[in-house]
């Protein structure tokens, strides 16, 4: 049994084997499948004579060649077939991912990392062809990563002849970084499979009743394995776009590129003219098109190809595009003007404020006549063709502007057109997501005016935010016939041995010092007459003890004529505390009074006396109000004494503050002496 | 127990040294006097320590029966009105302290029958009563504070400053004062000198005026200082962490930054802390939108709204999260509905849809 699962799993990995590995078109793999082998080779055999055309005219994919891109596709059909029959062969996957780079970038990433993942040795264009797709796919850091293996590989004359372009493409994935995390507020609609096709369908153009879309539809011309273009219009309904339909020009082969809005005249464009020339064609009053004429030898070339134009809002100036020699790289834009008798004037170069050393070409001029959109693949585009606009400013073409993302995206855009009549706007490109090479995309922005609004909570006053009483509140009157009461009192330590200690008395609304004394030395007793109708604070020390305070209410109407305290000082240790119970707060409020700066220069001065120790301020409340409120209340209120102690010039290290709400009561808050009881603050040693 | 007894047993030993006074006294009712009558006095001088330790339900028996006793008690009239403020009853506080006045005008009964009337939002009474207790008392800073708020809700920025001014001239360290004068010169568009009484404001208490480190947060923030104000927000909400109100803004300030994610976390703090507070979750929603969670923002807004079924702003958002959302109908609903609320972008937002 054994034996035969070592078996099954030794033909297991055989088999994986082989799918990791590079399987020919031959007979040593396919013998029992001969005549499926024939066919795949001849699929691969037809598709080799588009693909060697195509590579012909296109030396490498970086640089953009629509008549290519035609013959990838046809290739494409071929080689997907011989794949079905033989998916692991690097050379057919590589081939396919070129021919879906042209056709549909997204595709060519799959096949691409097929072809590497089997290949003994990666072809250096792999590289490129997955910098390529991945770029497409916005998916940056991959794209980065492959054109720097791409660059690497590069033999010195590839070098010399690409390494440029390939600086570009990493500006470019570097930028469109940045632009994809800052969208416009822009959807952006494929208009449908009854117009895009998977061939390029492009330059949408809207005329008077705007009720259909005139644009090119490109496809291959059979046996010449030359790109050829029809002029289709689609009628609009509702938004959506019905089977497009011939138009009325009279002959195949020609793209539209401008229609006046009477539709009484256009610029049309024939790559198989010439070196691809531009054509003037009229609308006879019966309705009919005359035959196109071509725009003149100002115009066109005899060597050179000429690929857009637009005319200015009068029509006496035309700007087109042209890769003739003479300009600043690539295609550059250039402008004739029209004499009385309707011919085009010597061409003029629009200048370097527009023209790149890349590929650039007119789409459109503003009904102004000013503004200028076009399609380049230089300035900052952020990926092959993107649209820009500049304008006329005093007499001098100003800043080019990157229309930004998502009108703009990693692929090529080569179209742009806005409906007159509404804030749609067509372009057209190979974006992730055609149907195939470049596709008729109609946007619509949302106005960037129109922002969400957010609520905050300004300039709040301060009675409005934070309540505290301020209400006047009438003092106790003096009520006739009260006298002096006698404070009677003790001071002993925790053993209840009598203490000498020195004790003050002050009347806690004047701060003025009623009395200074001592306890008596051998008792601890002392005795003092104070007036009714006051507040006092008694404040005892003694040297080796803690202080202690107490509060001394004599309202008039005091019924006693005697008055006891007892003091129990605490020996100066650590974990001592004592309450401040001459430390006044107003209700709810944590600045202390004016009446609390007494016993507030006593811990202060112990504080000096005792540089050693360190305290802890502990603020406690009683039980009214939410445990929070209360809690913070109570910190506020320790952390204020700590405050003062601080800017009489205590160190802060000595120094920490606590608030406990009223977690901890010393006596029960049902009554409101007992509430009276655990309002208050204390200090305790924490160290000495 | 035993602590009492060791106390009497010293006391007994120090009497029987230095023969003093007996230990034992027989207690009398708290409220006679010393010569054993209780008295309308003695039950209000209770009152008055019951009110000063905020024992307002025992503070207000005891008025109430000092005024029993002699109801032409001005001051028991006034200290009841005190605690009828305190206790939310505005109206039988007018009442006491036009009972009070009757019998002696005093500043401080027309400053706190200013309040009530305040409260009770009869302006225009309060605004006479601040006047009186000043013309009583030229000294008197809160009336001068609180007649400048009024001064200021009033829009009358001008005077509010000169109220503020005196108050701050009669209570140097008036932190409130300090804080609204700030609220209103900036008003005035003066915003060195509203940075200044901020500043003001939370130099006297840094640990304290939570409201005064919003405020200048805001400033600083409308000045496009947005770290700045992330700082001030921050000790705002160190001073009370339950502030929502701070956690509200600082989120603002966070999107004024692009961290979405912060002002998010922000947002939720709020809500946590003040489960129904509609500018959060409208801002939550604004915070989503802009991270182009149109659907998430859409219901961050909805969630507003069921809280404040008359928030504009709200509809406004969703109506525009929806057109995100190419609802067309639902925008269309929503700015209709905002535009019915008083939203005049509402009229243009929905004009400008294209579609």
């Amino acid at each position: 049994m054994k034996k035969y699962l070592f078996l099954a799993f030794a033909v297991c990995v055989v088999r994986f084997g082989f799918a990791q590995t590079n399987v020919t078109f031959t007979r040593d793999y396919f013998y029992d499948r001969e005549e499926q082998l024939a066919d795949a080779l001849r699929q691969i055999q037809e598709g080799d004579k588009y693909y060697s055309e195509a590579e012909k005219r296109n030396p490498s994919p970086l640089v953009f060649n629509l008549s290519a891109e035609a013959l990838y596709a046809a290739a494409l059909p071929f080689y997907l077939e011989a794949n079905i029959f033989n998916p692991n062969n690097v050379d057919l996957n590589r081939r396919i991912a070129k021919c879906y780079l042209f056709v549909q970038r997204e595709k060519a990433l799959f096949y691409v990392q097929k072809a590497m993942s089997i290949s003994v040795e990666i072809h250096p264009e792999m590289y490129l062809i997955q910098a390529l797709a991945a770029q497409s796919m916005s998916q940056f850091d991959q794209a980065i990563e492959s054109y720097k293996q791409y660059k690497s590989r590069l033999s010195p004359q590839g070098y010399a002849q690409y390494a440029g372009l390939i600086e570009k493409h990493l500006a470019e994935c570097v930028a469109a970084k940045e632009a994809v995390e800052k969208p416009q507020n822009i959807f952006v609609d494929n208009v449908g499979q009854k117009v895009n096709t998977s061939g390029p369908d492009f330059n949408p153009l809207f005329v008077s009743k705007e009720g259909s879309m005139i644009y090119n539809r490109g496809v291959l011309s059979p046996g010449s394995k030359k790109m050829t273009y029809n002029i289709l219009s689609a009628p609009k309904d509702k938004g959506v776009f019905a089977d497009p339909q011939q138009t009325s020009f009279p002959d195949a082969g020609y793209a539209v590129l401008y229609i006046t809005e009477e539709e009484d005249y256009a610029l049309l464009y024939n790559p198989n003219k010439g070196k691809g020339d531009i054509f003037e064609i009229y609308r006879n009053a019966d309705g009919t098109w005359r035959k196109p004429v071509s725009a003149g030898k100002n115009v066109n070339h005899r060597k050179w190809d000429e690929r857009t134009a637009y005319l200015s809002p009068e029509g006496n100036v035309m700007f087109f595009s042209s890769n003739r020699p003479g300009g600043y790289g690539g295609y550059d834009i250039y402008y004739a003007t029209q004499d009385f008798r309707g011919k085009w004037s010597k061409p003029v170069n629009i200048g370097a404020a527009i023209n790149s050393e890349y590929d650039d070409h007119i789409l459109y001029v503003s009904a102004s006549g000013n503004t200028l959109y076009f399609a380049s693949q230089g300035h900052e585009s952020i990926g092959g063709f993107d649209i820009f606009q500049a304008s006329l400013e005093k007499g001098a073409w100003g800043a080019v502007k990157n229309l930004g993302y998502p009108i703009n995206s990693p692929s090529d855009e080569i179209s742009f057109y806005p409906a007159r009549r509404t804030s749609e706007f067509y372009i057209s490109s190979n974006r992730v997501g055609t149907h195939g090479s470049f596709d008729v995309y109609r946007l619509i922005s949302v106005n960037p005016n129109k922002k969400v609004v957010s609520n905050y909570e300004d300039n709040l006053l301060a009675y409005h935010a934070q309540h505290i009483s301020e209400f006047v509140i009438e003092s106790t009157v003096q009520i006739k016939g009260t006298e002096m009461v006698t404070l009677n009192g003790v001071v002993t330590n925790e053993q209840k041995n009598p203490v000498k200690a020195v004790i003050s008395i002050f009347n806690t609304r004047t701060g003025i010092e009623v009395a200074q004394f001592e306890s008596n030395a051998a008792t601890g007793q002392f005795t003092l007459p104070v007036p009714v109708g006051s507040n006092y604070a008694m404040l005892v020390t003694a040297p080796g003890y803690m202080f202690q305070s107490q509060n001394i209410n004599v309202p008039y109407g005091t019924k006693s004529r005697d008055l006891y305290r007892y003091v129990e000082l605490l020996k100066m240790e650590v974990d001592k505390s004592v309450a401040l119970r001459n430390v006044f707060f107003d209700f709810g409020q944590y600045i202390p009074t004016a009446a609390s700066f007494k016993e507030l220069n006593v811990l202060f001065q112990l504080m000096v006396d005792q540089p050693n120790i360190k305290v802890e301020i502990s603020g406690h409340t009683d039980n009214r109000g939410s445990l929070r409120a209360n809690q913070i209340l109570s910190e506020r209120r320790a952390k204020a004494i700590v405050d003062f102690l601080i800017r009489n010039g205590i160190d802060p290290a000595r120094l920490s503050y606590v608030g406990y709400g009223y977690e901890r009561p010393i006596a029960p808050n049902t009554t409101v002496e007992g509430r009276s009881q655990n309002r208050r603050t204390e200090f305790k040693i924490i160290s000495q | 127990m035993r602590k009492i007894f060791v106390i009497l047993l010293l006391l007994m030993m120090a009497s029987a040294v230095v023969a003093q006074k007996p230990l034992v006294v027989k207690v009398k009712s708290a409220s006679q006097s010393a010569t054993g009558k209780i008295t309308a006095e003695t039950v209000y001088n209770e009152g008055v320590a019951l009110l000063e330790h905020g024992e307002f339900e025992s503070a207000m028996g005891k008025f109430t029966k000092a005024l029993e006793m002699k109801p032409q008690f001005e001051q028991a009239l006034s200290n009841r009105a005190v605690v009828k403020n305190e206790m939310r009853d505005y109206e039988g506080a007018v009442a006491d302290y036009d009972a009070a006045i009757k019998l002696k005008a005093s500043a401080g009964a027309y400053f706190g029958r200013g309040q009530a009337k305040y409260v009770l939002k009869q302006t225009e009474a309060a605004m006479d009563d601040y006047t009186k207790a000043i013309e009583l008392d030229k000294t008197f800073a809160q009336a001068y504070y609180y007649r400048g708020g009024l001064y200021f809700e009033q829009q009358d920025m001008t005077r509010a400053i000169e109220d503020y001014n005196k108050a701050i001239e009669y209570r140097p360290d008036y932190i409130f004062a300090y804080n609204d004068r700030a609220n209103a010169y900036r008003a005035l568009g003066d915003i060195e000198a509203a940075m200044n009484d901020y500043t003001k404001a939370i130099a006297l208490d840094e640990h304290a005026i939570d409201f005064a480190f919003n405020n200048r947060g805001n400033l600083k923030r409308s000045l496009g200082q947005y770290a700045e104000a992330i700082e001030d927000y921050t000790a705002s909400i160190k001073v009370n962490p339950d502030y929502y109100i701070a956690y509200n803004n600082r989120g603002l300030a966070k999107i004024d930054l692009g961290d979405y994610e912060g002002a998010i976390r922000d947002f939720t703090e709020a809500l946590r802390i003040k489960a129904d507070y509609h500018y959060a979750l409208n801002n939550r929603g604004n915070a989503k939108f802009k991270q182009r969670e149109y659907a998430a923002a859409a219901a961050d807004y909805s969630a507003a709204i069921d809280l404040f079924p008359r928030y504009g702003y709200a509809f406004l958002n969703r109506g525009l999260a929806r057109e995100m959302l190419r609802d067309i109908d639902g925008a269309k609903s929503d700015y209709t509905q905002a535009m019915e609320l008083g939203v005049g972008a509402a009229g243009e937002y929905m004009k400008e849809m294209n579609f």
